[in-house]
């Protein structure tokens, strides 16, 4: 019963071209299947257009209002432009990690891989925008504002070195938290199939972690989105 | 009689103290402040790791491009360790 077991990759479609493989894995599966879920929830739930909602077009109005609120907020006026982007970041983690509490399946977002990828799509996305909204004025953000010239020469390798580093704590972030939380589930659950009747006591446990997982899952989902809106506030104002 | 008022003192001073306590327990701003502790050390943690990650990975990239083995990775690792403590000052700051 090894509790890393869970993350383990594994090819259901091989396909390959010229020796680089693109198979279809389980990862792939849990994102095709969390996704279209949540695809299909949404197209329920705002299919009828009600003037008074019912429960499940409050819910997708919840979620509009949430995220809309969310991007005006940490993003400012000029951040409308980014909605879309910040809903789907938002609800494609918050699928992923849902989608991973269900028992046998996979929790793509486990992967720092896949985590990195979705932190250096907001990366690059804040990097062009700024580039293309201030042109070269855009590395004035790595100095500090009010800050002598000599100390600002000594700053900006410092400021560019924890800008580089964005995409790293952001994935990381992420990644480790869900990491965690499915490595302690399954160890808790690895003890009550072998302590037999005592196994009572782990379970208790594995049932608390369940609903503390549940609380991870939303917050890194959330943690995620507002870091990345509040590195687009950085690249729409600068400083 | 004087000893009992002062007990009756000494009793309400008492409760007068538990009641403090069990009212900084509940006391929602100190919670929410206890709570943001907690993720600021997260913070700091993920942090000091991923700009000292971020310092590395750029020196061991500019090294093997322009064959200066140990020279830049030094110099990343560095660059990474301040800025990662730059990060905590201004995040402490905030």
């Amino acid at each position: 019963m090894n509790p890393l077991h869970q993350f383990e990759i594994k090819p259901i479609l091989d396909i390959s071209a010229k020796g680089v493989s693109f198979a279809f894995t389980n990862s792939s599966l849990a994102v095709l299947l969390s996704c279209s879920i949540f695809v299909i929830l949404m197209f329920l739930c705002t299919g009828k257009r009600q003037l008074i909602p019912s429960r499940a077009q409050a819910f997708a109005e919840f979620a509009y209002q949430a995220i809309s609120s969310m991007v005006d907020e940490n993003i400012g006026e000029n951040g409308r432009q980014f909605f879309p982007f910040v809903f789907s970041l938002f609800f494609f983690i918050l699928a992923g990690n849902m989608f991973g509490l269900i028992p046998y399946c996979f929790t793509f977002t486990s992967h720092i891989i896949a985590t990195f990828a979705l932190a250096m799509i907001a990366f690059l996305l804040v990097t062009i925008y700024g580039f293309i909204k201030h042109g070269l004025h855009f590395l004035s953000y790595f100095v500090p504002k009010g800050v002598p010239l000599v100390c600002g020469l000594l700053l900006m390798p410092i400021e560019l070195f924890s800008y580089l580093s964005r995409p790293i704590s952001l994935s990381i972030r992420l990644f480790a938290n869900m990491m965690a939380g499915h490595t302690m589930l399954k160890v808790f659950a690895g003890f009550s199939a072998l302590m037999g009747f005592w196994g009572i006591a782990p379970l208790v446990v594995s049932v608390v972690l369940t609903g503390f997982e549940l609380l991870v899952a939303v917050l890194q989902a959330y943690v995620f989105t507002v870091l990345t809106c509040l590195y687009l506030h950085d690249a729409v104002y600068l400083h | 009689m004087g000893k009992s008022k002062e007990d009756l003192s000494e009793r309400l001073n008492k409760l007068e103290r538990s009641i403090k306590s069990a009212k900084d327990d509940n006391n929602p701003s100190l919670l929410e402040h206890k709570k943001q502790i907690k993720s600021a050390l997260m913070h700091c943690g993920i942090e000091l790791f991923s700009c000292v990650l971020a310092g590395l990975l750029f020196g061991l990239l500019v090294d093997k491009y322009f064959k200066t083995k140990p020279l830049f990775i030094i110099v990343g690792f560095m660059l990474g360790v301040a800025a990662a403590f730059y990060n905590i000052i201004k995040l402490v700051r905030k």
